[in-house]
């Protein structure tokens, strides 16, 4: 009994073995079909296999068929052999030896991924744009604003019109941060120091721009930025020349904060495919300028002194804090998820759909 | 979507930045309207804020005391927006000698500034003028001749009247007044271009006890009684010895003896009470100061010479700020102009507005912190309704001259 059963699976190897073995020469069997214009016996040739090849070779069989049904003059065949492939491939291009039939039709699909989802984190720096110069000290203006690393956390979604440009929606989570430092009374400095921190919630949108490369993507874009500010600390201190320092960590100022606040951004990126070739992920990186355009005080709650920590702020550590905007710089590492829906080009897109509300027929790609 | 739909795009979410952008033309200056201000002062050493005006230019006149090996006078002349223009000190003037700044003027006519302090220390203060012009060069300075030189005259307060300086202060003469410290009441013609002495009419007073002036007061119309001067401040006089309240009134020519009687002004409380500020609140006259015995601010009626116990209901007795008894912990309380009011508070410093039934305005402002001290010195209210007050930061280890400015409801900010 046992004999006969080691028996029936060495034959069922075999045979699966050899049917492999056929298969892959199936591809060349096709290529000479094809070549010898037999174009009719390439779908029996390769529809038996297709699901015993490599995804690669796959596509390759699919590209053999729709041209073979090209050649047939059999446009429903090689529409469906065509979306096969693009299933299996979605962002398939012709080479220029590919028959000029295959080229036309390929011009008739979208093959650029509808939506890609993406998450990025990176570090930010922060630079001030003061609108007005406030001091607690009248006499001196040696204030000044240096660099403070923050980071920031942001998850994207990009609607594209075509290959080129794309809409951006984002949610991001940042922390910014910089700190003031000056002196003051010029007979007995003190030296204060005011590290700011700022935790928003942002919403980014705007247009992305990108170079439809093989593998790399460079990219442009820019846009809106509305946040909300949910958390504004700051850590003072205060030293004396004569005396121990003071110190206070964690004011919480988010009162005297506008916590609604409008930005530009503008940036550069770079894009490229990561993987096997048909895994379509991809990793960036993202260099944005966040131009601030709210000023940062709120002009109501300023020197609301009934706040204790704003109180502290003001009159401890003599903190007025100047008009101004906050920009930042903005490095960020990511990866991208593209979705694809391989369709034809009358298909419903946001392109179509916006090309109907701009009355502009249909020129996709 | 073709180019031109791009730039469409493009050009409208670039409108919408531009017109979102806070620029420094869309946002209002803060500091010409409310700030908080600290001074380093002219010269190191600690300093502090005694007395505040606005000028004819629309500034500020900032009056206190440098101290360091010794005591200075100095003067800060800012913009509206608290900028220092210029700066003096008392130092290069009288080296070596103390000379605590108390008040100052500005003359209407020359916009001379007249500094009034007190030169050198114990039998030997005097007090001592120095005239500057209006971008601050030294004009002149006196030492003021008094009845009494012999004996120290400490000045209290610089008021301007339309024909007169009228200075205030205490002195230790002891002929035909009281014994101990008593008040004078002079009077300066306001051409100061010579050597400066009381040679117009000037009276001494006291009562039983010590008294400590606070300043002078001109009423607005002399009275039936020919009353013009009301002096203010505290005396000892009365069964318990301790400081009480008391103001007595003089006419134009400072008659020697004081048109309503000083006992008539002796509101004899349990307790100290310190030295205040008159004003006037609508048509009312009230003097303000602190009661040390109830820690407590004071604010009474002062209706013909008599202090009015809570006359009607509306004003008299003790403050109570929020509703709640509080302590007072500094020294110094001031009324100004009509109704606006700055004290010590739990060492920190407020400005309020005084209302009825004796409440603050909803509005009093607290300025202090963890662990400074800061106390009040005077306010005023400027021509447009703005309200400035000088007082002292203690910012361990220094202390500096500070300045709140704020709007005519203690605002700081634009709504």
């Amino acid at each position: 009994m046992n004999r006969i059963f080691f028996a029936l699976l060495i034959i069922i190897g075999v045979s699966n073995v050899a049917a492999a073995q056929d298969c892959t020469l199936a591809l060349s069997e096709a290529d000479r079909l094809l070549s010898s214009g037999n174009v009719e016996l390439v779908p029996a040739t390769l529809n038996n296999c297709l699901n015993q090849l490599s995804r690669e070779d796959r596509v390759e069989a699919y590209k053999k068929l729709t041209i073979a049904y090209l050649y047939m003059d059999d446009p429903f065949g090689a529409e469906k052999s065509f979306l096969a492939l693009l299933n299996e491939d979605p962002e398939f291009r012709t080479s220029p030896s590919d028959p000029i039939e295959l080229v036309y039709l390929s011009q008739q699909y979208i093959t650029t991924p509808i939506i890609s989802w993406s998450a990025r984190a990176g570090a930010n720096i922060s630079t001030i744009s003061v609108i007005h110069r406030n001091s607690a000290e009248a006499e001196y203006d040696d204030i000044k604003y240096k660099l403070g690393v923050g980071y920031n956390v942001a998850g994207a979604l990009d609607l594209y019109f075509n290959k080129v440009v794309s809409l951006f929606l984002e949610g991001q989570v940042s922390m910014w941060q910089y700190n003031k430092v000056s002196s003051t009374f010029q007979y007995e400095p003190h030296d204060l120091t005011s590290k700011r921190f700022n935790y928003q919630a942002s919403f980014p949108v705007g247009l992305k721009f990108t170079y439809p490369g093989e593998v790399s993507f460079p990219y442009v874009y820019g846009g809106y930025q509305p946040s909300y500010t949910y958390l504004s600390s700051v850590n003072n201190t205060r030293d004396p020349i004569r005396e121990d320092d003071f110190e206070a960590n964690g004011l919480n100022l988010t009162d005297q904060v506008n916590q609604f606040t409008n930005s530009a951004i503008v940036g550069i990126g770079y894009r490229r495919r990561i993987g096997k070739r048909f895994g379509y992920s991809y990793v960036l990186i993202d260099l944005r300028y966040r131009i601030g355009l709210t000023n940062v005080n709120n002009e109501s709650t300023q020197f609301d002194l009934s706040n204790r920590a704003n109180r502290d702020h003001i009159t401890e550590f003599l903190q007025i804090e100047d008009d101004y905007r906050w920009n930042s710089l903005e490095l960020s590492i990511g990866y991208v998820w593209p979705r694809y829906k391989p369709r034809k080009k009358n298909s419903v897109t946001i392109q179509t759909t916006m090309n109907k509300w701009f009355g502009k027929k249909n020129k996709d790609e | 979507m073709s180019r031109r739909n791009h730039i469409l795009v493009i050009l409208t979410l670039f409108t919408l930045f531009f017109y979102s952008c806070d620029t420094s033309e869309s946002v209002r200056p803060r500091n010409e309207s409310f700030f908080i201000k600290y001074y380093a002062g002219p010269e190191p050493g600690d300093q502090s804020g005694a007395d505040i005006i606005e000028t004819a230019d629309g500034g500020l006149l900032l009056l206190g005391t440098s101290k360091d090996s010794i005591e200075s006078l100095i003067a800060i002349k800012t913009d509206v927006a608290g900028n220092v223009e210029w700066d003096f000190s008392s130092s290069g003037l009288l080296p070596g000698t103390n000379c605590v700044g108390k008040s100052v003027i500005q003359l209407p006519g020359t916009s001379e500034f007249v500094l009034g302090g007190t030169k050198g220390t114990g039998n030997d203060r005097q007090v001592f003028l120095i005239i500057l012009d209006a971008s601050g060069n030294y004009v002149h300075s006196s030492t003021v001749v008094t009845e009494w030189p012999d004996d120290y005259h400490e000045l209290s307060k610089i008021t301007l009247t339309y024909d007169y300086l009228v200075l205030s202060g205490e002195t230790s003469v002891t002929a035909g007044v009281g014994t101990g410290t008593n008040g004078f009441l002079g009077l300066l013609e306001q051409d100061l271009s010579r050597p400066v002495s009381f040679t117009d009419p000037i009276v001494y007073f006291g009562i039983d006890g010590d008294e400590i002036v606070a300043g002078a007061y001109e009423l607005e119309n002399i009275t039936q009684d020919g009353e013009r001067f009301v002096v203010y401040g505290a005396s000892t006089n009365g069964s318990t010895g301790d400081y009480d309240y008391f103001a007595t009134s003089y006419n134009e020519i400072l008659s020697n003896q004081a048109v309503i009687g000083i006992e008539a002004s002796f509101d004899e409380e349990p307790g100290d009470q310190l030295p205040a500020n008159m004003g006037r609140l609508n048509d009312r006259m009230f003097v303000v100061g602190k009661s040390l015995n109830t820690n407590q601010v004071y604010l009474k009626e002062w209706r013909e010479g008599i202090y009015q116990n809570d006359p009607d209901g509306t004003v008299g007795g003790t403050l109570n700020i929020e509703g709640t008894g509080v302590t007072f912990t500094g020294q110094r309380t001031y009324i100004s102009g009509n109704q606006i009011f700055s004290t010590d508070i739990h060492e920190e410093a407020l400005i309020a507005e005084v209302k009825a039934n004796n409440v603050f305005s909803p509005w009093p402002r607290h300025f202090g912190n963890s662990s400074s001290v800061y106390s009040t010195a005077n306010l005023t209210v400027l021509q447009d309704g703005s309200i400035v007050m000088i007082g002292t930061a203690d910012l361990q280890p220094i202390k500096k001259i500070m300045v709140v400015k704020t709007g005519p409801k203690g605002e700081m900010s634009f709504e």
